[in-house]
């Protein structure tokens, strides 16, 4: 994986040198690079008995003839062993700003306008044709115009076969143009594409930065490659200063931000400088000063270079293998070119670097390597958050089931332990009294066989009522009646007593527990008790209804028998009062001569602390 | 003349059930049983009109005796003898096939009614029964709503008879509500009977978990 990546990433270079081997299998070409050089405004080729003085190219007019500009002239002789036969070209890297080429007395091209001087990068190639050369010494005159303040220079010229020449030409204009421009392209992609990034995450200021300088950097590659400027020279130097400052000023705050480093005050110093640094190209001085600021400048902004370059190399040592890699392998290349091309343009006087448009690649790979690196971290990251999100959000689910299912059981265990206490009272006040009662008096031999058989059939009504008040009933009154009804049939009948059984729907009541169930049947079978026992009535009637109000159901159970007189039966009828209490109803008894009505009423809407049970339990445990 | 088995492990009530057989001129004594063992004994030949059989024999489980003599003899009315006439004993009783239910210590007028009135093709029911036989009904129309099947579903009236006994009312009131004679109300509940051990039939499985209970 590494290893490929890297043969991709020097895939140029790799390139570059293929270009290198096809020009080497060329037929031989002559490199002229020792000439005669001639200032004059001439506008032909001066004779040769002018004053000529030897120059070496390449002749860098800023470092023979500083500050000069205007007209000067070169003169280059080569030798032919024959007249060619095939076209000759004459080819050159450099020619500034403005040049024309004569060949034996006949101009065979121009660069450009003379007078007009361009910031132009362009290698040069002029056909020559065979008929103005011959053989033995041939001579080439080169007329270069150099504006004001201009970069002038004449590189050396090389003359063979076109078809020898043609191709030092294409490699100088491949390396030197067309990849400058796809250079550019990239960097400008690079830094458009890291501007969106920040545009969606406004709190990264690193990409604005990069984006910024990257932007900056790429147009200023392309000014350069202007061909005939449509700007004036004060403009173009002022959107080169401009973008050159921009540009090293943001990729240094981009190093600051990658090192995880603020420090407001050197960033404002920054932008200070770069505007100082633009604000300089419009002022026209030779002022000792202006020197030394200019000075000044130049080297700031190679040291500042060094500092970013450094500042990033440093804060790679936290990042990962591969960035951290890219990073230094960006530094290293930025920072040696730059270095190179300093001692080239010192020592070789070469104009323009070979590295230059190139030297930010590597950087551009590296910080998109970053870029792509913090976006798929980014995304594992929240995965794995997500994940783990998702293993939480399982395990509360897990931990809350396990405690519903706790709160389940107790509920359960409540609830069998108050359905026992239920049964238990029951039994305690119904079959167990009944029980304990017969007894006794079987004991006293009071009784007849028919009164104990009585006795104990009371016993078992009382019993199967408890387990008839098992069943679910669903809030629902009338299948509790009709049991009763059912269980106590048989006697009635036997007693000879007429059941008019007026049962009507009634709506569903609150409160119906099987305790509450329970108690409602315990009062009615008390009534029919006291009618069977008490009342020798012959009729019963039962009934059920809704109150005036709609709030309450009513049951009544009215005979024609004796009635009673004071409190007859009073403890049964406390009971019955203190049930009907504990279901939340009331109970109503009157009783005359002809008769006697037990009249209870349910509440239909649930009421509060009166339903629940807990009550009675106490009232039973004191009754206990 | 109607020809009685008793199956019952208590002796006073085997002794007791025999001797109201034996005081009522129209039923005769078939075989008086009090395991299972020998009432498969008795029931190998012959077929009682009518077969009462308590449930917690000492043997087995008088459901098996009632399920066997269901299938076998359809002729005969099977009574499950149950102490509380609770609805547990009861509807497993009439899933197996019993279409009547005697509480123990019924007085002889009642045991001798209800047997007459089984000879004439009525069925006792008490109201918490009823309750349950409607819950049943409708969940199994719930379940088999796709399968045509008359006997899965309770007719228009059979719910309507039901849901008056569940309310308390006797058969006597019901015929009178609905306008019909007091036999037809009760020959609507051993049709109903009938129809839960059909349905019942195919759910031995929850038959066998039930006699865990008895």
């Amino acid at each position: 994986m590494r290893p490929a990546r890297w043969v991709s990433s020097s895939a140029g270079f790799v390139f570059l040198l293929a270009v290198a081997s096809w020009a080497a299998a060329a037929p031989p070409v002559l490199a002229i690079d020792t000439a005669l050089f001639l200032r004059s405004e001439s506008a032909e080729p001066p004779p040769d008995s002018a004053p000529w003085r030897a120059q070496a190219l390449p002749d860098n007019w800023k470092k023979s003839r500083p500050k000069a500009f205007g007209y000067g002239w070169y003169r280059l002789t080569f030798e032919l062993s024959a007249k060619p036969e095939a076209p000759y070209a004459i080819y050159t890297p450099w020619m500034r700003t403005i040049g024309a080429v004569y060949v034996n007395g006949t101009e065979i091209g121009r660069t450009g306008a003379f007078g007009t001087p361009q910031l132009s990068p362009y290698p040069q190639v002029f056909v020559v044709p065979p008929n103005l050369l011959r053989a033995g010494e041939n001579t080439l005159h080169v007329r270069l115009f150099v504006g004001d303040a201009w970069r002038g220079a004449l590189a050396p010229l090389t003359v063979g076969e076109d078809t020898a020449v043609r191709p030092l030409y294409d490699k100088r204009y491949f390396v030197q143009i067309t990849g400058a421009q796809l250079s550019s392209a990239l960097s400008a992609a690079l830094g458009i594409f890291m501007l969106m990034v920040w545009f969606r995450r406004r709190t990264e200021s690193l990409y604005a930065y990069f984006g910024v300088g990257a932007l900056g950097w790429a147009a200023m590659n392309a000014l350069y490659l202007v061909r005939d400027p449509i700007l004036n020279r004060d403009c173009l130097e002022f959107l080169l200063a401009a973008c050159n400052g921009t540009s090293t000023v943001c990729l240094s705050l981009f190093a600051l931000r990658y090192a995880g480093l603020r420090w407001p005050r050197i960033e404002k110093a920054l932008w200070a400088w770069a505007a100082v640094q633009v604000a300089l190209v419009f002022v026209e001085s030779d002022a000792p000063w202006m020197m030394v600021l200019e000075k000044f400048l130049d080297y700031s902004r190679l040291a500042l270079i060094a500092a970013w370059l450094m500042l990033l190399a440093h804060a790679s040592r936290k990042r990962p293998g591969l960035e951290r890699a890219l990073v230094l392998i960006a530094v290293a290349f930025f920072g040696g070119t730059i270095i190179r091309d300093m001692i080239a343009g010192e020592l070789l006087g070469e104009l323009d670097s070979t590295y230059q448009p190139y030297r930010a690649i590597p950087m551009c790979i590296a910080i998109g390597w970053a870029l792509v690196d913090r976006f798929v971290h980014s995304l594992n990251e929240s995965e794995r958050l997500n994940a783990e999100l998702e293993r939480r959000v399982a395990e509360k689910h897990a931990e809350l089931e396990l405690n519903y299912g706790r709160m389940n059981e107790l509920e359960r265990q409540r609830a069998v332990a108050a359905e026992r206490q239920r049964i238990m009272s029951d039994m305690h006040d119904g079959v167990g009294g009944h029980l304990i009662s017969t007894l006794s008096l079987v004991e006293q031999g009071d009784l007849t066989a028919a009164e104990v058989a009585a006795a104990l059939r009371e016993c078992l009504d009382d019993l199967r009522l408890t387990i008839d008040s098992l069943e679910p009933t669903e809030d629902d009154l009338l299948p509790v009646l009709g049991n009763l009804r059912y269980r106590l049939d048989e006697r009635l009948k036997r007693q000879g007593v007429e059941l008019d059984w007026r049962i009507t729907e009634v709506p569903k009541l609150a409160n119906m527990t099987p305790r509450n169930v329970l108690h409602v049947l315990r009062i009615l079978q008390e009534a029919f008790t006291n009618v069977l026992k008490h009342a020798k009535a012959s009729n019963v009637e039962v009934e059920t209804g809704v109150d005036a109000a709609g709030e309450h159901v009513y049951i009544r159970v009215r005979d024609d028998g004796c009635g009673f007189a004071g409190d007859r039966a009073g403890h049964g009828f406390a009971n019955m009062r203190r049930r009907a209490q504990v279901v939340g109803g009331a109970l109503a008894i009157h009783s005359s001569p002809a008769g006697t009505t037990v009249s209870l009423s349910l509440p239909l809407q649930p009421i509060p602390h009166s339903g629940d049970g807990r009550a009675y339990s106490r009232d039973t445990a004191k009754a206990a | 003349m109607a020809t009685v088995m008793v199956v019952e492990d208590d002796p006073a009530f085997l002794k007791r059930f025999c001797g109201i057989i034996a005081s009522d001129p129209d039923l005769e004594l078939f075989a008086a049983v009090s395991d299972c063992a020998s009432a498969r004994q008795a029931l190998a030949s012959a077929a009682p009109d009518v077969l009462l059989t308590d449930l917690g024999l000492p043997d087995g489980s008088g459901i098996e005796i009632i399920r066997e003599a269901s299938r076998r003899f359809a002729a005969t009315d099977i009574v499950v003898i149950t102490v509380f006439g609770d609805e547990n004993h009861v509807l497993a009783a009439i899933e197996a096939g019993a279409t009547g239910y005697i509480l123990k210590d019924s007085i002889p007028e009642q045991f001798v009614g209800l047997i007459k009135e089984l000879r004439a093709g009525g069925s006792p029911i008490s109201p918490v029964i009823a309750r349950q036989l409607l819950k049943r009904f409708k969940a199994a129309s719930g379940q088999e709503s796709a399968r045509p099947t008359e006997d899965a579903g309770l007719s228009a009236r059979e719910s309507e008879v039901l849901s008056l006994i569940a309310k308390g009312f006797s058969f006597g009131e019901i015929a009178r509500v609905l306008g019909v004679s007091k036999h037809t109300v009760t020959t609507h509940v051993k049709k109903i009977y009938q129809k839960l051990a059909v349905h019942s039939r195919g759910e031995a499985v929850y038959e066998a978990g039930k006699m865990g209970l008895i």
